[in-house]
């Protein structure tokens, strides 16, 4: 899967977990830059980005992940 | 990355400076604050609501109490409880030779304030006999109440040098001195008086060798007999020095006691005083007073060994109840009276 | 015993950072271990060894994991690791809560970082240390060993490694120096001052005023900070005259708004930890079991802060009301008033001034409100001070004023200068700064020594307040 792919359907995912159909995803932003992402936005997140593309994170994947550019590398290693 | 080796050693020159200037001024300025003058009864009321409100009692008994004082009694808690001036008063009544008689006794073991009463004591009176309760057991250390009411000289210039306490009781001094200048200016905010509160002096408790009393949380009953076996368990706390405390006191100094019986001796030979010392009985233990030979050089030893086996003279393993400071305050003052000339 | 407010200890450590400065930079790390293990030593050796043998576990598992060729075995050795270690923690506070042992100094404190570094090498292979004796260094790190902070493995390890082959930093070691002025000043002029006042309500708290009762109740909190704070300060301001640039344990706690940002800001390096090893983890292991899961989650890490601080009835409550307010923080949050987005319009000044003044005030009580069974010694002392809050036990007549001269002055004074340290101490760096030309860095920190000399309350204050 393709770098712009992934980052498509993660914007599809970000915009249905924060409740934001405006939200835009860049590769810097972290949870800071998103209103309303606590711990369950968090968690959601995670699930959705498990359910969306099919694959399962480990606690090892999450520690890496610092911002949204970690997380569309870590999708992308997953779905090979 | 082989140069920074090189330069793994350090070069300091401005940072020890910093810390040493910080210190040196902190050092200095806290110098200067102990040089501050104060009232000495303010001092002595540092004490007040503590163990050791004797002290303050003692000051103003030196001080603000016109009687006399003929006989004067130093020593711990041991004869604080076991000895009774009045008693002995009666004593002295009775063997045709009337005197008053003070008890400046204070709780805790550490012969530096014992000391300093007794040099307070003779800024204003003229006692006689000087009665010194010791034992076979003695402290070490100074009294924990000696930084509150000493002078500032006498905490700076000790009579040995590097005494156990010395650092520990210096390191109070600045903070003292503080309170005590900010006592003289504004003495409500401190709650230390200034003048002689008569009221006060006659509600402090002056005899401990009957009724009841609370002392550091417990309750006191001298009218009490406590059952041998009881004493029997109670135990000895015997505290064992450590290496540095016996190295110091091999090379430095004698130890509190030593140093300050010395001063007590010294002071009272002085001063023309003749000097009782007497052995508190502990029960059940057959004690000798540490430097026989000496103490018999400088005065008269009573020893009261027989006392021991009472256990009905004891409150508790190391204190009289009522009925043993009546006997030894009746010895005190036959002692006493056989010392002194008609 | 040598405490971190003894003038005896800072003689030793003159000497020892001396040493420090002036030995070749490849002995350093080996020097630093001797300092600490010398002064653990001092303490108790039997529980040197422990912490030792602690040590060399975590050592070997580390080792054993990088050299693992499977992700199982990994595993397996991870849990090894961390449940021995857990399980010398739990023994100790169990013996020391219900059969009265004594502690080993800093076991909580060594074996939190003895188990981070065992994770971090499980997460991540190249975090694993080698050499013996920079390894050794880490658990034992004496500045940190009493009361922490807790620092992570990889930034003490980049910093030791770092110390072997530069000069040390001059304006390091002098932060330190200035941190070790302040942190005294903060722990002894303000936390024990309050602690004596405090002590005084907590031997009669009946006999007290409702009033007082609630001052003191907030002393709880400002008091916990300033005795805390100060220490976690002096801790740092050591490690940073050693070289070691340690975690911070505390930003301004007393600006939170709500609860969820004051664990953010208090105790920090613990809440981090626990954050980083214990709640993500068991946050990703839930996340099937959406809001119940995540409030679980919030419940066994709250109650784990509370027993942390020892296995007894009062810190698991303490936990479960931090547990509770959490939650109803975050379900505040969620469904009731989620904050303003970034897009939204600003709000009026005094609106969000009031909200945050509202916030602040409202975070402080709920603190407070747990501390009254954090600071109480028994379940009883704790309840009944909540009983006479509320009204239902009655309260006495003495105010704070009544426990001794200057008594109300005194509290008032250090409560507001705890609040105002509480908030980041605003202004002082720049009043600092500003009075440098005329009064400069040595004859500040010289000034705040003597006030120091002169204002700390003696061991005088527990004959004071006795009864005769």
């Amino acid at each position: 899967m393709t770098a712009d792919a992934i980052r498509q359907q993660l914007t599809e995912i970000f915009r249905e977990v924060f409740d934001d159909p405006a939200l835009d995803i860049s590769d810097a932003m972290t949870a800071q830059d998103v209103d309303g992402w606590d711990s369950l936005s968090h968690i959601n997140m995670i699930l959705g980005v498990e359910q969306g593309f099919g694959i399962k994170f480990s606690i090892k994947d999450v520690r890496a992940m610092h911002n949204v550019g970690d997380l569309i590398e870590a999708i992308a290693k997953k779905r090979g | 990355m082989d140069s920074s080796r090189e330069h793994a050693r350090v070069n300091l020159p401005r940072v020890p400076g910093t810390i040493l200037a910080s210190l040196a001024t902190a050092l200095g300025l806290a110098a200067l604050v102990c040089c501050l003058p104060d009232n000495p009864y303010q001092r002595f009321q540092l004490v007040d609501g503590t163990l050791f409100e004797p002290l303050r009692r003692g000051y103003e008994r030196i001080h603000f109490d016109p009687a006399p004082v003929d006989v004067a009694i130093i020593g711990p808690s041991k004869t604080l409880l076991g000895l009774s001036a009045a008693r002995v008063e009666q004593g002295l009544v009775r063997a045709g030779q009337p005197a008053h008689v003070a008890n400046f006794s204070v709780p805790a073991p550490g012969r530096n304030v014992e000391w300093l009463m007794l040099h307070e004591l003779y800024q204003a009176k003229t006692p006689k006999v000087v009665v010194v309760g010791v034992f076979d057991a003695p402290s070490f250390y100074g009294h924990p109440a000696f930084r509150f009411v000493a002078p500032a000289r006498d905490l700076v210039v000790q009579p040995a040098p590097l005494l156990h306490n010395y650092f520990k009781d210096l390191a109070y001094l600045p903070a003292r001195q503080m309170l005590l200048t900010l006592a003289r200016i504004a003495p409500g905010l401190t709650g230390l008086r200034v003048t002689f509160d008569p009221a006060a002096y006659a509600r402090t408790r002056a005899d401990f060798t009957s009724g009841r009393f609370v002392m550091e949380g417990k309750t006191i009953d001298m009218g009490l007999t406590v059952p041998s076996d009881i004493l029997a368990r109670q135990t000895i706390v015997e505290q064992k020095p450590t290496l540095v405390e016996r190295l110091t006191r091999r090379f430095l100094n004698r130890g509190d006691e030593q140093v300050y019986l010395d001063q007590i001796v010294r002071e009272a030979e002085a001063h023309h005083s003749r000097i009782l010392f007497v052995f508190m009985p502990v029960y059940h233990r057959q004690g000798t007073p540490a430097d026989r030979a000496w103490l018999t050089a400088h005065g008269t030893l009573l020893e009261n060994a027989d006392m021991a086996e009472h256990a009905d003279y004891f409150e508790n393993w190391e204190h009289l109840n009522h009925a043993g400071a009546v006997v030894l305050s009746d010895r005190v003052a036959r002692a006493v009276a056989q010392m002194t000339p008609r | 015993m040598l405490s971190f407010t003894s003038p005896l200890f800072f003689l030793a450590l003159a000497l020892a950072a001396v040493g420090l400065y002036t030995i070749p930079g490849r002995w350093r790390a080996a020097y630093g271990l001797l300092l600490s293990y010398g002064f653990y030593a001092m303490v108790s050796l039997k529980f040197l060894g422990l912490m030792v043998a602690a040590s060399l576990l975590a050592y070997a598992i580390g080792l054993g994991i990088a050299r693992a060729s499977d992700e199982r075995a990994k595993l397996r050795l991870m849990l090894l690791g961390i449940g021995g270690l857990l399980a010398g923690i739990v023994a100790f506070k169990a013996g020391g809560a219900w059969h009265g042992w004594l502690l080993p100094l800093g076991l909580s404190y060594y074996s939190f970082k003895l188990m981070s570094y065992v994770i971090e090498v499980y997460w991540d292979e190249d975090s694993v240390e080698r050499d013996l004796t920079l390894f050794l260094g880490y658990p034992a790190f004496f500045p940190q060993i009493i009361s922490g902070p807790i620092q992570r493995s990889a930034p003490y390890f980049a910093q030791m490694r770092a110390l072997a082959g530069r000069r040390l930093d001059e304006a390091q070691i002098e932060q330190g120096f200035g941190l070790i002025v302040t942190g005294l000043m903060l722990k002894l002029l303000i936390g024990d001052r309050l602690f004596t006042l405090i002590a005084a309500v907590d031997a009669a708290p009946g006999s007290f005023t409702r009033a007082g009762l609630l001052a003191t109740v907030a002393g709880y909190t400002l008091q916990l900070y300033a005795d805390f704070a100060g220490y976690t300060r002096i801790a740092l301001g050591i490690g940073k005259m050693l070289g070691i640039d340690g975690p911070p344990n505390f930003n301004a706690p007393f600006l939170a708004t709500n609860i969820q940002e004051m664990w953010r800001r208090w105790h920090m390096s613990l809440t981090t930890w626990l954050t980083d090893y214990l709640f993500i983890p068991l946050t990703m292991t839930l996340r099937g079991f959406g809001l119940a899961g995540l409030l679980l989650c919030i419940l066994i890490n709250m109650v784990l802060i509370g027993v942390w601080h020892g296995f007894t009835l009062n810190y698991l409550i303490f936990g479960v009301m931090h547990a509770v307010y959490f939650s109803l923080t975050l379900l505040w949050f969620r469904y009731v008033a989620p904050p303003r987005g970034r897009k939204a319009p600003p709000e009026p000044r005094l609106q969000r001034l009031a909200k945050t003044g509202l916030g602040m005030l409202l975070t402080f009580a709920l603190m407070s409100s747990t501390q009254i069974f954090f600071h109480s010694g028994t379940f009883a002392q704790a309840w009944g001070i909540v009983r006479q809050i509320l009204g239902v036990l009655p309260s006495g007549t003495r105010a704070i004023g009544e426990i001794a001269p200057g008594a109300s002055a005194t509290f008032a004074a250090c409560a507001l200068i705890a609040a105002w340290a509480g908030c980041g101490a605003p202004g002082a760096s720049g009043l600092s700064a500003r009075i440098a030309p005329l009064v400069p860095r040595w004859l500040q920190y010289g000034i705040g020594l003597f006030l120091l000399a002169i204002l700390t309350p003696d061991s005088a204050g527990s004959f004071v307040y006795g009864q005769f």
